[in-house]
């Protein structure tokens, strides 16, 4: 039973036990909104594919996924006890240079934002986007088609109204609009048809039309509303599994940080409680009611923090969906907030056993207290013990054994070994803290000398004791180690990716004038001065190269163009320095796309010829796109014979770094439109994959910001429990003359101290881990390029001081604030 | 600011006036202190005296500085304490005041040494190193300041205490039952560390104390009972001392 004294400690302990409960609301809450978001992505979803089709009384498709035709949807409805017939199809028409999309009135899912549904033949509803040219009452004259397939006479439409037509939907992208059955089928004869959902008359059984249907219609299946609802989500949910697993991954980061707080809190807690606890026991507690005592508490504790973290997350979720359907993340979210039992019931479990376990060795430890210490004024801090032997074994073994799984991992390509051994590793790094941290708190002190007194006292505070110390880097190594290993292996995915666009298409972008016939062979027109000058003055291009180019005969495959590329030009264009190295004479660079049509790669050896003569040049890997093969400027000249048939014909253009490569490429192809001339790049590839990796590592970034915002969290707890264990010396300080000023620098220092070595400590872990996962996942005989960005390294660093000087803001407050009398009063 | 007052025999080093501390409000309100007056003379070794909850820490902490008063006015030197801000009494602390206490004297992290010159490494100041040397030399400490704490007994600790008061020159060391937690013979080595920088190094020592053999050998011994002096003795003895408080007993 628990009786008043075991929970007697909960309330007078209340406030040390803040930052503990804190801990577990952040990542019982995380857990809590990355469950709901799921599930109701998972109901938007559901909704949007099924919420029609899940009231048919019976669906109609064809055979493994093949369509109907219109004489089958016709034989459907006229089989008795088919009220209604819903079929969906949809037709392409023309309509100037592109298509619109005509579909049929579904069963449900749309908002009408204007006018109304069609009703009669040729009446149409349009959706948004055909809504900025057209407005109800306006026509819309669209050509047919026969039943041959050739083009029929073209039919009047007429606009009835507007509407919105969710996001999973034929007419979610691009210019579109509903219409009747009858209108769809003037526009195509030969319209295909979906599926067909039918509502059985009221008389009817149900399981007789579909028995009825199923011999009328061979070669189709028929399933009711509720199963094909289900078969369509399933189809779907992949989606939302993904989602929820990257999700979860990152909740249980949050909990495992979460985890190493709530277990420092407790151990510090109950140190500090050590002669309460003997006291206890003196008086005739036994072992197991002290240990009661202390996981009573930790249930206790686990269950408020966690009910009120359900309640937060819930709250969180709500507001990233009102900002999700602000923003529109092209995922369905019209229905609201879909919070199961699950995401109620879950976390608070999680967040108990997650105290408890976390507890558990707390407790048991307060169990061994001696009713003796009692009797003994203040614990001394504990130093070396057996017990940290063992762990420091165990730690290297751990290290050891996991840096061996990735070795093995990283050889034979085996993904899951590489997790394995990293996380094995990782849990030694996390054990060996104990002796790692402190040395290291010490080595970086150094750097704390100028703050004076004040400095060399939080180096002596921060390693106090290594237990703690250690156990409150932790929980930031954790966070830091993951986000550099992120965002390292991005950037290194990202400069194998770009190597490898570098090798296939060198320039970011290659315009090139068109040709004039002149006798049997091509010759390029030059290109207009005033076009090249335009073009340099466009935003975000850093440098614009005129070359000379020719048409010159590339074996026996017939003619192509070739460009001049001297270093000097190369240089000023080219992105890669090793490319420019590989320019001499004699050479021709082919991008990828080239070598596999010549059938050629690097080294060998391609007969160039062109009215000059003809030469054997050796095959380098340089593409400059539609300006051609890389030629030397001597080579070009002696190939082409000099004369009109060589002629400035191409711009080679560089891109600045931080250009809006759209924004650019948009102006560049105005320009080049203009001119006629036609261009091709680079560019945007580069672009696509940078952007997808940035964003990729600033999602990664910001989900494990929450395990670093509950370590900062548990820097400021682990600083204010020592505020008050160190009250007395503080106010003997206090009365030595140790300013208020002074006693603040002290606690930020001491603070600052652990953040910035867990954080260095989670740099290194996260390069090593980074360049281990990166060897297991590149394909086999590739090099390891491993890129550090330098940057956001500088970030990480940045945001562990602030961390760290955040974290010590309250407790120095408290600290500041001890009254030098007060405190020796208690002597 | 000018610390080398001349330490004649009547020159003030602190003083109250009508200092009163009020600890609580209404109904639990203490008045710990009730309008004391008294001054402490330069250069001459001071001993308060008085039953448990007289006042005594309370009115050696407002004359040191580390707390401040409910009305009335602390003086330390020329230093008016009321109208200082905290930092500067705390500077003030660290150049003016030396304190020996009870228990609990020293930081456990640091080393004798670094305990010793801690304020005034606080301060920014460097250690004369002739009188850091003489002071530890004085108090036998020379084997042992590389020590901790920890490692150092409780007579030991208190001379590294009354070494820390001493290495600054303070214009008053303030000790609050110094020999309190130590045995006698330990005890009596303290005192005689206490009375002997009065004697030769023309320190100023305000002590508190329970045991009228360690007052006897104050120059004067002031007694404190219910938060007022209730009376004084100059040059006591043991004997006279006892006395002294026994009458206190018969005024309680
Ligand atoms: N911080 C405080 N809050 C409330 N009351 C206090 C506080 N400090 C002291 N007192 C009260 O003020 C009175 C004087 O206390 P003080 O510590 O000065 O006594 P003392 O003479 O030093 O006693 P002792 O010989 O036991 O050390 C006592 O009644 C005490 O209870
Ligand atoms: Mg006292």
């Amino acid at each position: 039973m628990a009786t008043g004294w075991m929970t007697a400690g909960l309330a007078s302990r209340g406030r040390r036990l803040v930052s503990a409960a804190v801990a577990i609301l952040i990542g019982v809450g995380f857990l809590t909104t990355s469950l709901v978001a799921v599930s109701t992505a998972q109901a938007g979803l559901e909704e949007a594919v099924a919420g029609g089709v899940r009231d048919a009384d019976l669906v109609v498709t064809g055979e493994d996924g093949s369509w109907l035709d219109t004489d089958q949807v016709d034989r459907v409805a006229a089989t008795p006890g088919v009220a209604d017939v819903v079929a969906s199809a949809s037709v392409g028409v023309e309509r100037g240079s592109g298509f619109v999309m005509g579909a049929s009135v579904p069963s449900g899912g749309m908002t009408l934002l204007q006018g109304r549904l069609p009703a009669e033949a040729r009446e149409v509803t349009v959706n948004r986007e055909l809504a900025a040219e057209l407005s109800v009452d306006d026509r819309l004259t669209v050509p047919t088609w026969t039943t041959t397939g050739t083009e029929g006479a073209p039919v009047d439409l007429t606009v009835v109204g507007v509407v919105d037509p969710g996001e999973m939907h034929a007419l979610s992208y691009g210019e579109g609009f509903l219409a009747t059955d009858a209108t769809l089928r003037e526009l195509d004869p030969l319209l295909s048809y979906e599926s067909v959902q039918v509502a059985v008359a009221g008389g009817a059984a149900v399981g007789d039309v579909r028995a009825d249907l199923q011999s009328a219609l061979p070669g189709t299946v028929l399933r009711t509303g509720p199963e094909a609802a289900a078969d369509r989500v399933a189809a779907m949910t992949g989606q939302t599994f993904v989602l929820g697993g990257v999700l979860l991954g990152f909740g249980a980061v949050a909990l495992v940080t979460a985890a190493i707080v709530i277990a420092n809190t407790f151990t510090i807690t109950l140190a500090q409680r050590t002669g309460e606890l003997a006291l206890l026991r003196c008086v005739g507690a036994t072992r197991s009611q002290v240990r009661r005592s202390v996981l009573v508490e930790a249930v206790a504790l686990g269950a408020a923090a966690s009910v009120a973290g359900v309640a937060g997350g819930i709250g969180v979720a709500q507001l990233l969906l009102t900002l999700a359907r602000e923003v529109g993340i092209g995922i369905p979210l019209g229905t609201g907030l879909e919070v199961g039992w699950v995401s109620l019931v879950v976390p608070v479990l999680v967040g108990v056993l997650m105290t408890v376990l976390a507890s558990f060795w707390p407790a048991t430890r307060a169990t061994r207290v001696s009713p003796l210490a009692a009797l003994r004024p203040t614990a001394a801090p504990e130093g070396a013990t057996r017990g940290t032997a063992v762990r420091l074994l165990l730690a290297v073994l751990l290290v050891a054994g996991g840096a061996g799984l990735m070795v093995l991992g990283a050889a034979q390509r085996q993904v899951l070994l590489g997790v394995g051994g990293g996380l094995v590793s990782f849990v030694g790094v996390l054990l060996a803290a104990v002796v790692l941290v402190p040395p290291l708190v010490r080595l970086l002190g150094v750097a704390a000398r100028p703050a004076g007194v004040p400095g060399r006292l939080a180096v002596a505070g921060a390693v106090r004791n290594p237990g703690r110390a250690a156990a409150t880097s932790a929980a930031l190594l954790v966070g830091v180690t993951l986000i550099t290993m992120t965002s390292v292996g991005a950037a290194s995915g990202q400069r194998t990716a770009t190597d490898e666009i570098d090798q296939a298409l060198a320039i970011d972008l290659a315009a090139q004038t068109p040709s004039e016939q002149d006798g049997d062979l091509p010759v390029p027109t030059a290109v207009d001065d005033g076009v090249v000058d335009r073009l340099a003055a466009v935003d975000g291009v850093r440098a614009v190269e005129v070359v000379d180019t020719a048409y010159l005969e590339v074996g026996d495959t017939g003619t192509a163009p070739a460009a001049a590329l001297s270093p000097a030009t190369a240089e000023r264009v080219l992105r890669s320095e090793d490319l420019v190295d590989a320019l001499a004479p004699g050479t021709v660079g082919l991008g990828s796309y080239e070598r596999a049509r010549y059938g050629v790669s690097a080294g060998d050896t391609l007969t160039v010829s062109g009215p000059g003569g003809s030469e054997d040049l050796e095959v380098i890997e340089l593409g400059l796109g539609g300006a051609g093969l890389a030629l030397q400027p001597e080579d070009l000249a002696s190939l082409s014979g000099g004369g009109t048939a060589q002629q400035p014909g191409a711009v080679l253009i560089r891109l600045e770094d931080s250009a809006d490569v759209r924004a650019t490429m948009s102006a560049v192809t105005d320009l080049t439109d203009e001119a006629g001339m036609s261009v091709q790049g680079a560019a945007a590839e580069r672009a696509a994959i940078t952007q997808v990796l940035d964003v990729m590592v600033l999602v990664a970034t910001a989900l494990l910001g929450v395990a670093v915002l509950i370590a900062v969290v548990g820097i400021a707890n682990t600083l204010s429990l020592s505020v008050v264990e160190r009250h007395r010396e503080h106010a003997l300080l206090r009365g030595l003359g140790l300013t208020r000023g002074q006693m603040r620098m002290m606690l930020l220092v001491e603070s600052v101290l652990l953040a910035l070595v867990s954080t260095g400590l989670g740099l290194v872990l996260g390069v090593v881990y980074a360049a281990f996962g990166i060897q297991t996942l590149l394909p086999e005989g590739t090099a390891l390029t491993l890129a550090v960005p330098w940057g956001r390294v500088a970030t990480i660093v940045g945001v562990a001081l602030l961390a760290g000087a955040l974290a010590s803001v309250l407790p120095a407050r408290r600290a500041a604030r001890v009254s030098p009398a007060e405190g020796l009063a208690a002597a | 600011m000018t610390t080398t007052t001349p330490r004649q025999g009547t020159a003030l080093a602190a003083s109250a006036l009508d200092l009163t501390k009020t600890y609580g409000r209404g109904e639990a309100a203490v008045t710990a202190l009730d309008g004391v007056s008294v001054g402490i003379e330069a250069g001459r070794f001071t001993a308060i005296m008085g039953p448990s909850g007289s006042g005594k820490s309370t009115l050696m902490h407002l004359l040191a500085g580390l707390d401040t008063p409910t009305a009335g006015r602390a003086y330390l030197g020329e230093h008016e304490l009321t109208s200082l801000s905290d930092a500067q009494l705390t500077r003030l602390r660290r150049q003016s005041v030396g304190f020996v206490f009870q228990a609990f004297n020293l930081l456990p992290t640091l080393t004798a040494r670094q305990n010793i010159r801690l304020p005034l490494d606080l301060a920014g100041r460097s250690a004369d190193a002739g009188w850091e040397r003489t002071v530890v030399e004085a108090l036998g400490l020379g084997e042992r300041l590389g020590h901790r704490p920890g490692e150092l007994s409780g007579g030991q600790q208190q001379r590294v205490a009354l070494a820390r008061a001493l290495v600054t020159r303070p214009e008053v060391i303030f000790a609050d039952e110094p020999t309190g937690a130590l045995d006698s013979t330990t005890g009596a080595e303290v005192l005689a560390l206490l009375r002997r920088s009065v004697d030769e190094w023309g320190q100023t020592v305000v002590m508190v104390t329970h045991d009228p053999k360690a007052a006897a050998v104050a120059d004067r011994v002031l007694l404190l009972a219910d938060g007022r002096i209730a009376g004084e003795i100059l040059d006591p003895d043991a004997d006279a001392v006892l006395a002294g408080i026994r009458d206190l007993g018969r005024v309680a």
